[in-house]
């Protein structure tokens, strides 16, 4: 830590007892399929901590095969959240592929409305949801503090979690700054479980920059099988970015940040992101990218499966394992370049 | 020379290769039958990925030229047909398709969005055209630049730069421009503010860019025609202006979707300018080209041959009836031989031949018999068993010795009109080896089931296999070539010469590529739904055609449809378009046998898949006749995932084939 910014991290509990009573808090959370989804509104019910504005949003995603299931479980979901008490804003449903400005305004929204002290719950929220609301939040000089939260699941869905993605395109708000933009030196892949559309992203790459990994560790069964067929994915063509992963722990966003730092010498080397791997990790990039103007593309799967993840994983003390990030504290960013 | 290295891993030859691996690799046997993309002209450029659209594109670009000369390799055009220069906007990357992420304040609201979609195309190809420039001033010898008689000096950009600007066509945003650096200044300025833009940094387009929108296609026109007025290029150097990703104006997403026919037809409205110093270059997917929307601002369309030139890569390369005009076996030939010569496997170009390395192939009748090798005669032909005792021995006996030929006698004691043959056993040669159509039209549907009746796997091998499975398409022949010599060099311990690999070593780097490129149907946009489309079809037909025992229809590995039908219906046709979009599908024109004489299109699946499905690639006869509400059910079955259902009940094909058994008769496997 020394000669560092402590960015604290730790489980939801611990850090609101470090920081103090900074008055009640405004949730932006995503209502889901998940068990997870609602953990976090949960462990501010039953603790009785001052809530004030809060919503969340439900992504609804186009009609699948699984759209009976989905339902179904979206019900119990929200007969769930009437029983803890819904938040004041309500649940506000959004398409999946809702236009850059219709995601823009949600979270504008949010601000205008939003106490001064926010929790973003990125814990079931498409990446092309929480990566524009993260840009947003801190754009805005209103929120003095905001923490992120991911809650870890009981156990993720064993066959395909995700299916038929979009092509390669920019997440909203992380797209090409300038027209002159100096060539990328660099791309930097989260890896993940699905490696959905990106040998062709990589492929297009090729012979111009250095590929990198940021691969989850420990990544423990049934992860670490998943993490390396998806590297297995990438072996023939960059056998470099497999050779010499970035081993990072999947729940420290502020060790993957301060990598991707190392990575692109502060900043220094024009860098793409392929956040794929876990949603901490996607988050650090979130970060980064959103300091550096980098450009950050995905594949957006156009279909999840209703039980991606089931059950909400808990700590030795029996609490769900929210994992909490201070981005913003006192109208300070701890993350920067 | 280094045998041990697998001369084709490098798959991919286009945007993905250096400039200067690219004019190693670049075969211009494709040249003779697309000079139209090097000549004046608007040309639509269609192929598939992996058709050897991207490596014809790349010709024009500045960089590839430069990259010529400093390898002193001649560069592959030459005489008029090398008088271009070459700029262009990728409507992706570009970001021009993410107008309409955002509304518009200004005056027309979300009308205007076309608008600024044309503008920024416009600014963006103007300053690539002036760098392109440029980049061949400072990256061709001085040799070079005289012999295309380029002036790009200092003074003279900056004399363009000032009457450039007095041009009507910029409505005044260039007003007062003093230089070359200030002008491009200016136009970086205003593509920085649309990127600021559609990223939210700003509130809004700046007034003063609101006010001075440009039409589609002029400042191009204009720029092109003072740069030779004022010298810098001459006047027989024509512009090229390449619009690259047109396919994903079909797959905008959500709000946005409704601005993709609105863009495409700002890019008709370019083409429909017929400007005599710049041409447009449009690459696109196969099926992803309909010029059947108006221009944009008019009630006119584009008219082939007269706005633009269509260049079908697919059609061109894919085999014909006629396989005297099929050119892709010399573009395959020549690519494989250039592979060889860039990893130094060659002493000579142009002696190493496919043949030499992969032979012609098996005959039919030894892939009879290595199926064949260890089965009994009772398991390759199946007798009924009112058959008269002599004819069953007849067949047995045959099947001894040329199981082919007893396959097909027995498929003919099946058919209809020819039952008789079992009361008299004929004498050699036997009808239906003398039937030359009939035998030719089953020999595949024969060897199919011959080997599965044996418990084997029927096998591709031989180059006519391979170019057969390559469908056209070089980036699979690549990967053909890929597999197999990886294969090989797994089986063999002491290399020390260029080989002549085995049909088995074949065989088995047939059947991984063929795998892998059924997998690789999950890497594109949408995959999922395809896959399982392609699994769900693939594995009804197989189960079909085996268990057709009369051979009576060798075609329905592929099925029909009228024209009127399937482009009436948008879910099917969509589908479909996008199916063959990625390659995952092949259509045709079908001449109908049908009394209605309707126009017909067909389908088959990629060649490529047909190892992975053990499923006869060949077309031959008539393929399934269909109605759209069939093609329905299966698309609803891919995206439903269920492969046993109720389709299997309610699915019945009826066109006119009395005799036609439905698809799903009898119940499928879940894929």
């Amino acid at each position: 830590m020394l000669g560092r910014v402590c960015r604290p991290s730790g489980n939801l509990g611990w850090i609101l007892s470090k920081i103090g009573d900074l008055g009640p808090w405004s949730v932006l959370g995503c209502l889901s399929t998940e068990d997870r989804s609602l953990a976090l509104w949960e462990w501010l019910v039953r603790n009785a901590k001052k809530r004030t504005h809060s919503e969340f949003i439900l992504v609804k995603s186009e009609p699948s095969r699984f759209s009976d299931k989905i339902d179904q479980l979206l019900a119990a979901r929200k007969l769930e959240l009437n029983q803890l008490g819904r938040p004041d804003g309500n649940v506000n449903e959004v398409p999946l592929f809702s236009s850059d400005e219709a995601i823009v305004n949600r979270v504008d929204q949010f601000i205008e409305r939003a106490h001064p002290n926010v929790i973003l719950d990125v814990t079931s929220m498409p990446k092309r949801f929480f990566f524009p609301f993260i840009h947003r939040i801190l754009r805005s000089a209103r929120i003095q503090n905001l923490l992120a939260t991911y809650t870890s699941p009981q156990r993720y869905h064993d066959g395909v979690l995700a299916e038929d993605h979009k092509a390669l395109a920019p997440l909203p708000l992380f797209r090409t700054q300038t027209v002159a933009a100096p060539k990328v030196d660099l791309v930097i892949i989260g890896v993940g479980f699905m490696p959905l559309g990106l040998p062709d992203f990589l492929e297009k790459h090729k012979h111009q920059v250095d590929v990198r990994t940021l691969f989850p560790f420990p990544p423990g069964p049934p992860a670490f099988q998943r993490n390396w067929r998806f590297i297995n994915a990438l072996r023939k063509d960059y056998p470099e970015a497999v050779k010499d992963p970035v081993r990072v722990d999947a729940r420290d966003v502020s060790d993957a940040f301060d990598y991707i730092k190392v990575l692109t010498e502060n900043g220094r080397l024009r860098c793409e992101f392929g956040p794929f791997g876990p949603k901490p990790i996607s988050l650090a990039m979130c970060l980064f990218a959103r300091l550096t103007a980098s450009v950050v593309r995905y594949t957006q799967p156009t279909v999840y499966h209703p039980e991606y993840t089931t059950g909400v994983q808990k700590g030795n003390d029996g609490e769900p394992a929210i994992n909490t990030y201070v981005i913003r504290i006192g109208g300070r960013d701890l993350y920067s370049v | 020379m280094d045998i041990k290295f697998n001369p084709f891993n490098e798959l991919y030859v286009g945007e993905t290769v250096s400039s200067s691996e690219f004019v190693e690799l670049f075969s211009p046997s494709l040249l003779p039958v697309t000079g139209a993309l090097f000549l004046p002209g608007n040309v639509v450029l269609k192929g598939v990925q992996g058709s050897g659209k991207s490596m014809l594109l790349h010709l024009l670009r500045p960089d590839v030229r430069i990259a010529y000369e400093r390898r002193g390799i001649e560069f592959p055009l030459a005489g008029r047909y090398a008088r271009f220069i070459g700029a262009g906007i990728n409507l992706t990357t570009s970001n021009a398709i993410a107008f309409g992420q955002r509304s518009l304040k200004d005056w027309g609201g979300d009308q205007a969005v076309p608008l600024y979609f044309g503008d920024f195309i416009n600014y963006w190809i103007v300053l690539d055209l002036l760098q392109a420039i440029e980049a061949l001033r400072d990256g061709l010898s001085r040799a070079s630049v005289r012999s295309i008689n380029l002036r790009a000096d200092s003074s003279l950009l900056d004399r363009f730069a000032q009457r450039l600007a007095t041009a009507k066509c910029w409505f005044g945003f260039l007003d007062g421009t003093s230089s070359y650096s200030d002008l491009k200044s200016r136009f970086e300025r205003r593509l920085n503010d649309y990127l600021a833009f559609i990223n939210f940094n700003i509130d809004d387009i700046p007034e003063r860019t609101q006010r001075t929108k440009t039409l589609i296609g002029e400042p191009i026109s204009q720029t092109a025609e003072l740069l030779r007025s004022v010298g810098i290029i001459p006047e027989d150097v024509h512009v090229f202006v390449r619009i690259d990703q047109f396919e994903e104006l079909f797959r905008l997403e959500g709000l946005h979707k409704q601005y993709g026919p609105v863009y495409r037809s700002v890019i008709f409205k370019a083409l429909g300018l017929r400007n005599p110093h710049v041409s447009y270059r449009l690459g696109t997917r196969g099926s992803a080209w309909d010029d059947r929307s108006p221009m944009f601002g008019t009630a006119s369309r584009l008219e082939r041959d007269r706005n633009y030139k269509l260049i079908d890569l697919d059609e061109m390369l894919r085999r014909q009836e006629n396989a005297r005009t099929w050119i892709f076996p010399k573009f395959a030939e020549d690519v494989f031989q250039r592979r060889l010569r860039l990893a130094r496997q060659t002493p000579e170009p142009g002696t190493v031949r496919l043949v030499r390395v992969f032979d012609d192939g098996p005959t039919v009748e030894q892939r009879a018999q290595t199926y064949c090798k260890n089965a009994r005669p009772e398991s390759i032909v199946k007798s009924d068993d009112d058959w008269p005792d002599e004819w069953k021995k007849f067949l047995l006996q045959l099947a001894a010795s040329d199981p082919v030929s007893a396959r097909l006698g027995e498929a003919w004691a099946r058919q209809k009109d020819k039952r008789d043959i079992v009361n008299r056993v004929p004498a050699p040669p036997y009808p239906w080896d003398t039937k030359k159509y009939w035998r030719k039209e089953r020999l595949q549907l024969a060897l199919m089931q011959i080997a599965a009746r044996c418990s084997q796997r029927i096998t591709w091998a031989g180059r006519n296999d391979i170019l057969e499975l390559s469908g056209g398409n070089i980036l699979v022949f690549v990967s053909l070539c890929q597999h197999i010599w990886g294969a090989w060099l797994r089986t063999e311990p002491e290399i020390s010469q260029l080989p002549k690999i085995s049909y088995a070593v074949q065989a088995v780097g047939i059947q991984e590529t063929s795998t892998l490129w059924y997998e690789k149907i999950l890497e594109e946009a949408g995959g999922n739904t395809r896959q399982r489309f392609v699994a769900f079809l693939a594995t009804a037909m197989q189960k079909q055609l085996h268990d057709d025992s009369a051979l009576s229809y060798p075609g329905h590995n592929g099925f029909s449809l009228s024209v009127d039908d399937y482009t009436s219906d948008e879910r099917v046709f969509t589908f479909l378009r996008d199916c063959v979009m990625y390659g995952v599908l092949f259509d045709f024109p079908h001449t109908t046998k049908l009394k209605d004489r309707k126009p017909r299109r067909k389908w088959y699946l990629n060649p490529i898949y047909s190892p992975h499905f053990r499923l006869p690639h060949v077309h031959t006869k008539e393929p399934m006749y269909l109605r759209v509400e069939d093609v329905h059910r299966w698309i609803d079955e891919a995206y439903l995932h269920v492969v046993e259902p109720s389709l299997a009940a309610s699915f019945r094909t009826t066109t006119g084939q009395s005799e036609q058994r439905g698809l799903f008769d009898t119940k499928v496997e879940r894929s």
